[in-house]
């Protein structure tokens, strides 16, 4: 039989339904895979004991009355240390919040709480969702399964790590400007950052809000379905979540993966996404997995995005405007870290936020506060909101026009060694260029494996989608996935 | 702790006049006549303006971290000018991506998160109340 671990979540579903193994088991399947991966340091926190009782807990309900256990009934899975968890550490990764316990759960957690599934621990990131690379983690950085001298990309690399090191079958992470796909990209899982408004952001700490949404990591598009369809859907306590009916992404999955036929879709491929820095070998991947859907029926656009280039910019004014604003909730008063001896309030705020904070964390405040602060507000903040704009409308005139999916390269490169990026930050953003532009327009954009460099390191393939049609990408995904082999792929020594 | 910031980064060009930043005011400061960290050119900024900005971030930096930081700023700022390429004439700024308005709800009693709950993770308390360092000077 096939080892537990590398088993889907589909897979793990169905062998717990049929009881061929049982929920105990598989949880202490991962929890013994994530002891031996200790070294990839994609945990900051796992919970063996509480995974270990949900799991007899649902071994108990499946026994009694299998009908009315929930979809995910004994399924783990892991969460990016950034969503909420009742009683558990939430540390984003930072100093900041390194003894600060969760009082209530994420909405996210609350409902795969009650769909049954079990929490193996929370993963590691860059230090409050701000980097690309995993390296600004106050609790070091993790390292990539494929090749440990290299980054897993970030900042959900701790999740995309666990993922692919088969220490989990699927995690959620944060995606602001790619933080899910990126990571997928590099260690070949698949990744996807729902649209806008899908998913609620309650009990998730706050990085840019008009950015931030949460999804899933899995080895598998149906998996991503499956998942984002239990985090999906309106939520009271979080007003820009939209009151839309969920699909049914499953559905679609699985439809396409059994008749993987694309005829009559038509594939945008933008060409300011194939420039210099693109990678020779990504380039190459990714043009193979656009022949690749063309085979399957698929027509091939070429599309033009052409407010492309200015999208980091504007990303690195708005997100740490936001930022910047965000974090000032984080003064050492009611929770988190406080310096000690302040004996003036303002001391005690400076001092605390000085000590907690790494530096990227103080670089964004910095850069945010600068572009917020009166007489450049204008030509930053509000120059970078229009432009924003303009990156919006280029998305809706190519689908209104020219397409229905957009594909192209997840990053520009592979996965790039530990320390190579840390100390040139603007080199570090302008890995983001890919991602970026999905989030500043809210469109729903997946990463899937599509191919290895020479040196055998992942590559992933984006496909963008129209608003709300995160069903459309699951279609695509899944008859790419069901007609090629890269998915399949595993580290070695894991 | 990952940060770099004393290897890079050389000091950015000095401000004109402004860069003092005396009467500066802090983030959303309005009107005529309010003043951000310093009243120079948008794309560089100086080392008092870097020291200002921290002020307003409530954040303290070293002398070194203040060079280091001018350095890597002036490099982001620098390569957000390109946006001053972009014609945004006639083009309206974002507020959201999908056009939300305020909701409001109605005015009842529900129930909240347990204070104790809250107060778990309060850095120092006083029974129901959380301590704080003087507010207000005594003299």
């Amino acid at each position: 039989m096939t080892e537990i671990t590398s088993l889907t979540i589909t897979e793990l579903k169905s062998g717990l339904a049929a009881r061929q193994f049982s929920a105990t088991e598989v949880a202490t399947a991962f929890l013994s895979r994530i002891a031996k991966n200790g070294d990839l340091n994609a945990f900051t926190e796992v919970l063996g004991d509480s995974a270990l009782a949900e799991a007899a807990n649902c071994d108990q309900l499946i026994g009694k009355d299998p009908g009315k256990a929930g979809a995910l009934c004994g399924v783990p899975l892991a969460l990016k240390d950034i969503i909420l968890l009742r009683g558990v550490k939430n540390t984003c990764g930072s100093k900041m919040l390194s003894n600060f316990v969760a009082p209530y759960d994420a909405t996210v957690t609350a409902k795969l709480k009650s769909a049954g599934a079990i929490f193996l621990g929370k993963t590691n990131m860059d230090e409050f969702a701000m980097g690309s690379s995993n390296e600004t983690s106050a609790f070091g950085c993790v390292r990539n399964p494929w090749d440990r001298s290299r980054v897993p990309g970030g900042s959900s690399g701790g999740s995309a790590a666990a993922v692919a090191a088969n220490m989990a079958p699927g995690a959620l992470g944060t995606d602001t400007g790619g933080s899910i796909r990126q990571p997928s990209a590099f260690c070949s899982t698949v990744g996807i950052k729902p649209t806008y408004g899908r998913v609620s952001r309650y009990g998730v700490v706050a990085f840019a809000s008009s950015l931030d949404q949460v999804g899933p990591i899995a080895r598998s598009v149906r998996d991503c379905a499956i998942l984002t369809a239990a985090i999906s859907g309106h939520d009271p306590h979080d007003a820009t979540s939209m009151d839309l009916k969920v699909p049914d992404f499953e559905g679609a999955a699985a439809q396409a993966s059994q008749s993987p036929e694309l005829k009559g879709l038509r594939i945008g491929v933008p060409k300011e996404y194939f420039i210099a820095g693109l990678n020779a070998e990504v380039e190459a991947s990714v043009r193979k997995g656009l022949a690749h859907l063309q085979s399957l029926g698929a027509e091939l656009v070429e599309i033009t995005l052409p407010h492309t280039e200015a999208a980091v910019a504007v990303y690195y004014i708005i997100a740490p405007a936001e930022a910047s604003s965000n974090l000032a909730r984080f003064d050492g008063i009611r929770y988190g870290h406080r310096a000690s001896g302040a004996l003036k309030l303002e001391d005690l705020y400076a001092r605390s936020r000085s000590e907690g904070f790494g530096w990227e964390v103080k670089r964004r405040i910095l850069i945010g506060t600068y572009v917020l602060s009166s007489g450049y507000i204008e030509a930053y903040y509000h120059r970078a909101q229009k432009v924003r704009t303009l990156i919006k409308r280029d998305f809706e005139n190519a689908f209104a026009n020219s397409c229905d999916v957009i594909a192209c390269p997840t990053a520009p490169t592979t996965a790039f060694s530990i320390g190579e990026k840390t100390t040139d930050p603007l080199a570090m953003y302008l890995n983001d260029v890919f991602t970026i532009p999905v989030n500043l327009a809210g469109l729903p954009a997946m990463s899937l494996p599509c191919g290895f460099d020479k040196t055998g390191l992942p590559i992933g393939m984006q496909l963008i989608g129209k608003p709300w049609d995160e069903a459309g990408l699951f279609k695509v995904g899944a008859a790419f996935e069901a007609t090629t082999e890269w998915h399949s792929h595993k580290p070695k020594g894991i | 702790m990952t940060g770099k910031a004393s290897s890079t980064g050389t000091e950015g060009p000095a401000q004109g006049p402004g860069a003092q930043g005396p009467g500066a005011q802090g983030p959303g400061a309005q009107g005529p006549g309010a003043q951000g960290p310093s009243a120079g050119s948008p794309g560089q900024v100086g080392l008092p303006e870097v020291r200002k900005i921290a002020q307003l971030s409530c954040l303290e930096i070293s002398e070194a971290e203040a060079n280091a930081l001018t350095g890597q700023i002036n490099s982001i700022l620098g390569y957000m000018s390109s946006l001053e390429r972009v014609d945004v004439s006639g083009v309206e700024a974002m507020s959201h991506v999908h056009g939300v308005t305020n909701v409001l709800r109605t005015d009842r009693v529900e129930p909240s998160l347990p204070v104790e709950a809250l107060f778990s993770i309060v850095p120092e308390r006083s029974g129901r109340f959380i301590k704080t360092p003087l507010v207000v000077d005594s003299e």
